[in-house]
């Protein structure tokens, strides 16, 4: 996004993150922006078509270890109170959006979903066509993806996810540790204020390696 | 359960008019149900007395019944056509209310007709405020407390328990009819004793107030064998206190959390069993207390809806065809989806973008009366507009608006009350989002704007965003704008001509760069299920993404048809009767037809009426991005009214082709100058007229045209700012308020036929031959807004000589206009002489009701000729012969739901809908329209008669049939001495505020029957406007046209009472031309 809209978008509740990409296994490529940890996560991907209730997607324990697509676009709008979240935390280690909600309303929310995912290490990437995304894993069956806010050179990042999974038929996503997004992320800047101190460092890499 | 062979015959009942809270939404779903009843074999009967409805073509349903939707009327229907059920619960209030009158006189056992859909008690328990509390109590769910009140004492007492402010609503009454919150003693009074004799019931619920509470709506679906969905939930932007129909409201819900979710569907799919609706859709309304979570259950309708109508649009998902398929048996599994074909109508709809209504008011027609929003429905008409998100929706549907406003404001259109402005933040009115949204530009934070105005603060943070992307965009020449940021500013909602108005450049610049920079919308579809399945509908939106169009390639010639947008005055369903039946016929001669409109309650916007739906607003930024993907071969912008008609121009400058008459020839008829030269060349007679841009100019044109004249602003619709003056006095008043008149903004002044007939024609014209369609004549004389005026065809009092003069002339202009579809025009008669009034090249309001009239679908065939096909080809019967009987056509007004305002018809119009009768003479068709408005004919009591000087000598005639028929007279000083003399006994009544008068009490306890009062121009006279006022608010029968009134007498006699001496008859059954 050129200077001028960052600007722009700055005076929003919304300021863009750092430039962030999705890919897919079958080469579809997605281009957007981070809204939680920085990183790189690797994983299934899924889709959840709940228009309320991501907080029940997110700490579904039968998601764990995958990147969650939401079909609706705007997610985050009531915020989240961590009593409806079991053990208060989130294995999922992706989540791909059309747009995160900064300024939740809700009288039981605790904290926003944005500062949460930041806080649980989730890598987010917003911005992009979760409609495309959606008919794209829809249309293919199993599909696996990637998000990362390091490695923005498509290619690169969808010949080591294919090298991961493979391109046609993905292994079984039980093999991605549900513990690996656990460490704390740094923060994408401007995006929490308790986080804000801290600049983005090291890139966090949350899924096991030899998983080939 | 498959469906049920024990019955053969299915009887629907329609909603009637278009009034205020019920509008053509049931026309759509009544549609909707016919159809598919239809289909699956069943005989249907349809009644219905609105003419402009699709549901009543004669080629829908078996048998179509344009009659009075009156007990009397249905229980003739019923014992004619010896229906075996009854579906009562598409029709809306109308319908479900005759339908437990029906069932309580027992008719409906006498007949052995059942009731399908929902059963009596379960009707009861969902609009009996009592039993539906009692049964909310029994499954452990919270009503408001509150009790009930059958005078206003008992109302009094139960304050003292729950305090001010209260909510108070009327039991069975339509849209909240009569409802209101009171905040103090007085206003308790007033509102309690005029929902009291609004009620049937005689009863007023007092409850206690949830004033600022999140309002929620569940649509919800249940089904024979007890399984229950839902469909969609709707969160409302206004709080609570302001009625939904009167609600910015946006789906899905937005600011509830998956537990508050969870508890408002169990306790949805909990009434709706509690309740007992045995197959079919509901509408529930809830409140929750932003700061607790409690949740209360406000109501339940068990039938479709308003509400119902529009989660249907939002979603895709059919609620009225499938509920009528639960009606006749069916279960969820076994209906399947139309969309996704795969899934059974068992899935719950779930969707991936934003759904934003808003309402449409027109307040400005009714000077004097309260414009806050409360709980009593005051919306016309309503907007839906669908985006991405909330922010891209809500601009789509603050543009939708047709008040001349591009967006949330920011389009050099924006004023604003400085003294009050706070309060208006605050105060619900129509301008409340362009207060929040100044306030918002003016520093307020997101917490004072929502603290003010009750509006959760999410929906005034994304407000926030809008507008910080509005001043960002003002700050930057348009030039300079590159394609990111000129992507971000439509993403967040702003139009070209806002983007134009903050860069201080054109529409046209802004469209040219943003086309330059690539920054084009894509096409999204509407599929129910958020894309989890493959699906090819046509039911589509325009949003900014990055992500490719959901676009088929295009087969066979496209045409684009133009909707009318939301429902106003002077713009309602009888246009998209028009658009509707001309994507039909193009369909039907090859084309692929899409339409675009904005308005959820029409039958247009269904998604299978055309081959493409685009769900988009009319201007002509989002006409032209629809072109531009589409290619279209033709565009229809003359069956839309005005809304698409005045983008003929534009469009054709783009390049692109308007089919039918040419945007030139749209102009001939137009602009009045070139008008009167064409009706100089062919020697037809006008009134004399003339232009003036100020007073000084206009009082010239004054003196040589003279006095009365009919004086309106340069460009309207509905008579908008029209107004007849009869002296110097009265026309400097009229130049220096109501009308900005400027050179810009000039007056158009007219002689005044007084007393002159008016008539309608609508006709085709393909170039080379005319087809009149039909000759129209009004009830009321000129002076009357043609909309508002009642009229009968074949005329009543005209010559056949008069008659073949007006064919005459319509052919001779039509041509010269060079009309190619539809042409209406306006003449007036008076002295023999014939003038015409307007010519209006495109389909008029009457046209649905010419059609059924003479069973020619003139809409159908103004769009084969648009397409090139002519009138010699199309088989038509002859143009020049008489029916055999009478169809009346009668405005009806929504007085009731403004008090305060002048009852008495004038040039601007101010009607919401129409009615029709049908019979073998003109008093019993009048006599049918004045039933099926359901105003009560008077059969006895005392008839109060003030009429002005001119109608003196006429009132005798009218004076002397009234006593024939057994009525006393009442008169003031002046019309008494006229019948005094003419030898009529008459008692003459005191003026108001005389001491002894007592014509207000006879009126307030209904000793009145008819009141008869003709005023002359525009003079208020003081007694007779608190009359006027005084007979609507007591529901007591009044005229303000001496012609009416004639219209009504000899309809009253024809009638004999509540209908008894009217016969019915089936559009089937109508002798053939």
């Amino acid at each position: 996004m050129s200077k001028q809209s960052e600007n722009l978008l700055a005076q929003t509740s919304s300021p863009l993150g750092a430039r962030a990409l999705l890919v897919l296994n079958n080469g579809a490529v997605f281009e957007g922006f981070a809204g939680g940890a920085y990183g790189e996560v690797f994983g299934e991907i899924r889709f959840d078509t709940s228009m309320i209730g991501y907080e029940n997607v997110i700490s579904d324990p039968a998601n764990a270890g995958t990147i969650i697509a939401m079909t609706y676009p705007q997610i985050g709008n009531y915020g989240l109170n961590l009593g409806d979240i079991a053990e208060g935390k989130t294995d999922i280690v992706g989540f791909a959006i059309h747009s995160l909600c900064k300024t939740p309303s809700n009288w039981r929310s605790e904290i926003s979903l944005s500062n949460f995912l930041l806080e649980q290490g989730v890598v987010v990437i917003e911005g992009i066509d979760t409609r495309m995304l959606t008919q794209n894993i829809r249309d293919h069956g199993n599909v696996f993806a990637a998000i990362s806010t390091e490695d923005l050179d498509s290619a690169s990042l969808i010949g080591r996810l294919q090298r991961r999974f493979g391109d046609a038929e993905p292994k079984v996503s039980a093999t991605v540790p549900a513990t690996a997004a656990a460490a704390p992320a740094p923060a994408a800047p401007a995006a929490a204020p308790t986080f804000a101190a801290t600049a983005p460092a090291t890139p966090v890499i949350p899924i096991a390696e030899g998983v080939e | 359960m498959p469906k049920r062979t024990d019955i053969k015959s299915i009887l629907i009942i329609g909603s009637g008019p278009i009034v205020i809270g019920q509008a053509c939404e049931f026309d759509y779903s009544g549609a909707q149900a016919c159809k598919v009843l239809k289909a699956e074999g069943y005989k249907v009967i349809l009644v219905n007395s609105n003419p402009a409805t699709i549901m009543t073509d004669p080629e829908l349903v078996d048998r179509t019944y344009v009659e009075p939707i009156t007990p009397e009327f249905v229980e003739k229907i019923i014992a004619k056509e010896r229906p075996d059920a009854l579906l009562a619960t598409i029709g809306g209030q109308t319908g479900l209310n005759t339908a437990v009158a029906l069932a309580k006189e027992g008719v409906l056992d006498k007949y052995g007709v059942e009731l399908i859909g929902c059963d009596i008690q379960a009707i009861e328990r969902g609009e009996d405020r009592k039993l539906f509390n009692e049964c909310m109590e029994s499954i452990g769910l919270e009503t408001a407390r509150c009790g009930y009140a059958y005078a206003v004492a008992d109302a009094e007492n139960l304050v003292g328990e729950l305090g001010f402010p209260v909510v108070l609503r009327p039991s069975f009454t339509l849209g909240g009819a009569g409802g209101g919150i009171a905040h103090d003693m007085e206003e308790l009074r007033e509102i309690v004793s005029q929902g009291l004799e609004l009620s049937p019931a005689n009863e007023v619920l007092v409850e206690e107030s949830v004033l600022g509470w999140k309002e929620i709506e569940m649509e919800v679906m249940r089904d024979s064998a007890g399984n229950s969905i839902t469909i969609c939930s709707i969160e409302n932007f206004d709080a609570m206190g302001v009625h939904t129909g009167d609600s910015i409201t946006v789906a899905p819900a937005q600011t509830l959390s998956a537990a508050e979710y969870a508890r408002v569907r169990d306790a949805s799919h909990a009434i709706v069993a509690a309740v007992g609706v045995a197959a079919g859709g509901s509408n529930i309304q809830l409140a929750i207390h932003p700061e607790n979570g409690r949740i209360i259950i406000i109501e339940m309708n068990p039938r479709v809806s308003r509400s119902s109508a529009l989660a249907s649009k939002a979603t895709g998902f059919p609620i009225a065809k499938v509920s009528a398929k639960l009606a006749v048996g069916y279960t969820f599994d076994e209906i399947p989806n139309d969309i996704t074909q795969i899934a059974s109508a068992a899935f719950e709809p779930t969707i991936d973008y934003c759904v934003v209504k808003a309402p449409r008011f027109a307040f400005e027609k009714f000077e004097g009366t309260d414009t806050t929003l409360t709980t009593r429905m005051k919306a016309v008409g309503e907007v839906m507009s669908i985006g991405r998100t909330f922010e891209e929706a809500f601009a789509k549907a603050m543009r939708s608006l047709e008040d001349g406003r591009a967006g949330l404001g920011a389009d050099g259109k924006d004023k604003f009350d400085e003294e009050r402005f706070a309060d208006l933040v605050g105060l619900p009115t129509q301008d409340r989002a362009l207060y929040m949204a100044e306030a918002l530009r003016r520093g307020w934070s997101v917490e004072q704007v929502s603290k003010a105005s009750f509006v959760d603060p999410w929906f005034v943070a994304r407000m926030a965003d809008m507008i910080a992307v509005e001043r960002g965009i003002a700050e930057l020449p348009l030039a300079e704008i590159d394609a990111d940021t000129m992507f971000i500013a439509k993403r967040f909602g702003l139009s070209d001509p806002q983007i134009a108005h903050l860069t201080n450049s054109s529409e046209a610049d802004v469209r040219q760069h943003r086309k330059a920079l690539g920054v084009v919308p894509t096409v999204k579809t509407v599929d129910t299920c958020a894309a989890a399945f493959a699906t090819d509908t046509e039911y589509k939106y325009k949003c900014y993404e990055k992500g490719t169009s959901e676009t088929t390639p295009k087969t066979r010639k496209r045409a684009l048809i133009l909707g009318a947008g939301p429902n106003r005055i002077g713009q309602g369903i009888e246009f998209d009767y028009c658009c509707v039946h001309a994507s039909y016929a193009l369909h039907d001669i090859g084309y692929e037809t899409i339409m675009v409109n904005c308005n959820p309650e029409t039958v247009s916007t269904d998604y299978d009426t055309s081959d493409k739906l685009y769900f988009e607003p009319l201007t002509f930024e989002d006409v032209m991005d629809i072109i531009d993907v589409e290619e279209p071969d033709g565009v229809v912008v003359t069956l839309g009214g005005q809304t698409p008609l005045k983008l003929a121009r534009s469009l054709e400058a783009a390049g692109v082709n308007v089919m039918g008459t040419t945007p030139e020839a749209i102009d001939l008829a137009e602009d009045r100058d070139r008008f009167s030269a064409i009706l100089d060349e062919l020697g037809i007679t006008y009134p004399q007229a003339g232009m003036a841009s100020s007073f000084k100019e206009a009082s010239r044109v004054a003196e040589t045209i003279g006095f009365p004249l009919l004086v309106r602003p340069s460009y309207v619709l509905g008579g908008r700012g029209m107004a007849i003056v009869y002296d110097a006095s009265q026309l400097e008043k009229y130049t220096a308020d109501a009308t900005k008149i400027s050179p810009d903004h000039p007056v158009y002044l007219d002689r005044f036929l007084e007393g002159a007939i008016e008539v309608d024609v609508d006709a085709l014209c393909d170039g080379e031959m005319v087809y009149v369609g039909g000759v129209l004549e009004h009830i009321e004389m000129a002076g009357i807004h043609s909309g508002d005026s009642a009229c009968c065809m074949p005329p009543f009092s005209l010559s056949e000589a008069i008659v073949s003069q007006l064919r005459l002339i319509t052919r001779r202009l039509a041509l010269r206009l060079g009309v190619v579809g539809l042409i209406n025009i306006q003449f007036a008669i008076k002295d023999t002489i014939i003038y015409v009034i307007e010519a209006n090249p495109r389909a008029s309001r009457t046209v649905p009701f010419v059609s059924k009239a003479t069973g020619v679908a003139l809409a159908k065939c103004g769009a084969r000729i648009m397409a090139g096909e002519k009138i010699a080809d199309m088989n038509l019967p002859d143009d020049e012969k008489r029916l055999s009987y009478y169809c009346v056509k009668e405005a009806v007004m929504p007085f009731g739901r403004f008090p305060g305002t002048d009852v008495v018809l004038g040039p601007e119009m101010r009607s919401t809908g129409e009615v029709m009768g049908i019979a073998p003479n003109f008093p019993a068709a009048y006599a049918k329209t004045q039933l099926a408005i359901s105003y009560k004919l008077p059969e006895a009591g005392k008839v109060f008669l003030s009429v002005c000087d001119r109608d003196k000598r006429h009132i005798v005639a009218i004076a002397r049939d009234v006593v024939r028929m057994g009525f006393t007279l009442l008169a003031t000083a002046g019309t008494a001495r006229t019948l005094q003399a003419a030898g009529i006994p008459v008692e003459e009544v005191k003026k108001v505020h005389e001491t002894d008068s007592t014509i207000v009490n006879e009126i307030m306890s209904g000793e009145v029957s008819l009141m008869i009062n003709t005023p002359l121009g525009n003079l208020t006279l003081d007694d007779g406007y608190y009359l006027r006022s005084l007979a609507v608010r007591h529901g007591i029968s009044h005229v303000t046209t001496l012609a009416g009134a004639q219209a009504l007498i000899a309809g009253m006699e024809a009638a004999s009472g509540a209908g008894a001496g009217l016969e019915i008859k089936a559009l089937q059954d109508l002798p053939g031309l």
